[in-house]
């Protein structure tokens, strides 16, 4: 009884989704090409926008991406860092200490200029 | 049963508007900035109500329409004017006509019964077709041969050229306003633009038509009244909303010094100053600068009149698109804003 039941339901599920699927795909054939325009203040686009541009932000997504991995070592270090005490405080201030100075260096190239 | 009680709740709600002006309304409609039965909206995506302020002869008439068609349904169109027998755009055939100082209660009837479903939604204006004929034709159904060639969803595709940065990318030709939020009416720019740089720009300004203007402004403090909804406008665009509110509530009527004292000094404290300067700097003269003088209560009243079109343009080049808006929106470009306030004065 109860399989039958759940297998009705499932048919009826399965009806309705397939109607509101076809009314979606039907209203969406017509009246959309003044719609779907790109809003430009009542202007218009002369190419369509799939065009290549220049993504300004691709040096400091480079330099987050290379910091935040080397982040990944203080998780085994933080598991350690008890036992070894200030031997392992003292190893991960030297890490850090390099890894600032290439911050420095991105700095004075320029990878954080918005251009 | 529950569909209708939404239909209700919808009904109450603060009505979306998209505010499309043309000619003879001056700058920023403060009767319908400020209400709170009303929320106005940057883009027609996210209204419901278009309410289309003043005269739209010829091509602002084709900009309307274009506008029109992309509310999402159900839509309503209100005409607020002053010269009912003007230009009629196909966009505004069948809309209501409001020719009070207070369109308000009109919108907020429209959109109750839009919602309630008492009216039709508007039906499209435009043809639906795409802007230039594609599907089955070529190769791969783009309209065209090759790689570059036909019109893949009925446009072109993006050619390169050199750029600001020294990278040969796509170019994008477009043409931006009248109708974009903080535009002067009827300023319309030809931009090409690569990525969100502009690398060309021509700015150029639709006829507005002639006869009896909506804003009537206060011929005693019209320099001042001006520069408020300036502000207004201004601080809309920052989306510094409630400042912009309380800078449109002042200039509805000749305002008090004191308060626009206390206006000026609340708009310094939000840093927008810090954000405009450096920005369009024409005669020595930045964003800022010009901020900074109109928010200054004991400046003089009139003003003079914005830098030629061209000089403009030229100073657009190289700038990112925000940049260039705020440029734009912190002049009085010689449309209709300007000459509303040598019509104040008269």
């Amino acid at each position: 009884m109860l399989s039958v039941l759940a297998s009705a339901s499932a048919a009826f599920g399965s009806v309705l989704v397939a109607v509101f699927l076809a009314r979606g795909w039907r209203a969406g054939k017509k009246g959309l090409w003044p719609f779907r325009a790109p809003f430009l203040g009542g202007g218009i686009s002369e190419t369509h926008a799939w065009s290549r541009f220049h993504a300004r932000y691709y040096p400091m997504t480079l330099v987050f991406v290379a910091f935040e991995m080397e982040m990944m070592f203080m998780y085994p270090w933080a598991v350690v860092f008890v036992e070894e005490g200030m031997t392992a405080f003292a190893d991960m201030g030297v890490f850090l200490g390099l890894l600032s100075l290439g911050i420095l260096y991105a700095w004075r190239e320029g990878a954080f200029r918005w251009q | 049963m529950a569909v209708a009680a939404v239909r209700r709740l919808a009904a109450t709600a603060p009505v979306p508007v998209f505010v499309a002006r043309g000619g003879g309304t001056g700058l920023l409609p403060v009767e319908l900035a400020f209400d709170a039965r009303l929320r106005l909206v940057v883009s027609p995506r996210h209204a419901t109500v278009l309410v289309a302020a003043g005269r739209f002869p010829g091509p602002l008439g084709v900009a309307v329409d274009r506008v029109h068609d992309q509310l999402p349904a159900p839509r309503g169109t209100l005409w607020w004017t002053a010269d009912v027998d003007g230009d009629r755009p196909a966009a505004l055939r069948d809309a209501s006509v409001v020719t009070d100082a207070d369109p308000v209660g009109s919108v907020v009837a429209l959109h109750r019964d839009l919602c309630l479903g008492r009216i039709r939604s508007d039906a499209a204006v435009l043809a639906d077709d795409p802007p230039n004929r594609f599907e089955g034709r070529g190769d791969h159904g783009q309209g065209g041969e090759g790689m570059m060639g036909g019109v893949p969803w009925g446009r072109p595709m993006a050619m390169t050229g050199d750029d600001r940065d020294g990278l040969a990318l796509d170019r994008l030709p477009v043409v931006l306003g009248p109708f974009l939020p903080g535009f002067p009416n009827g300023l319309r720019v030809h931009a090409v633009l690569q990525g969100d740089v502009v690398q060309e720009a021509k700015l150029e300004v639709l006829d507005l038509g002639s006869g009896p203007r909506l804003d009537r402004l206060d011929p005693a403090a019209g320099g001042a009244q001006h520069d408020l909804r300036w502000l207004a406008e201004a601080l809309r665009l920052a989306g510094l909303g409630a400042l912009a509110v309380r800078a449109a509530r002042l200039a509805r009527a000749a305002p008090a010094p004191a308060s626009r004292a206390a206006l000026a000094r609340l708009v310094r404290r939000s840093g927008l100053p810090a954000a405009w300067s450096g920005v369009g700097v024409i005669d020595g003269e930045d964003a800022r600068a010009r901020l900074v003088r109109r928010l200054d209560p004991s400046a003089p009243e009139g003003r003079s009149p914005g830098p030629s079109l061209e000089r403009v343009a030229e100073v657009l080049v190289g700038q990112d698109w925000s940049d260039a808006v705020v440029t734009i929106c912190s002049f009085d470009l010689p449309t209709d804003r300007a000459e509303a306030v040598i019509e104040a004065q008269a």
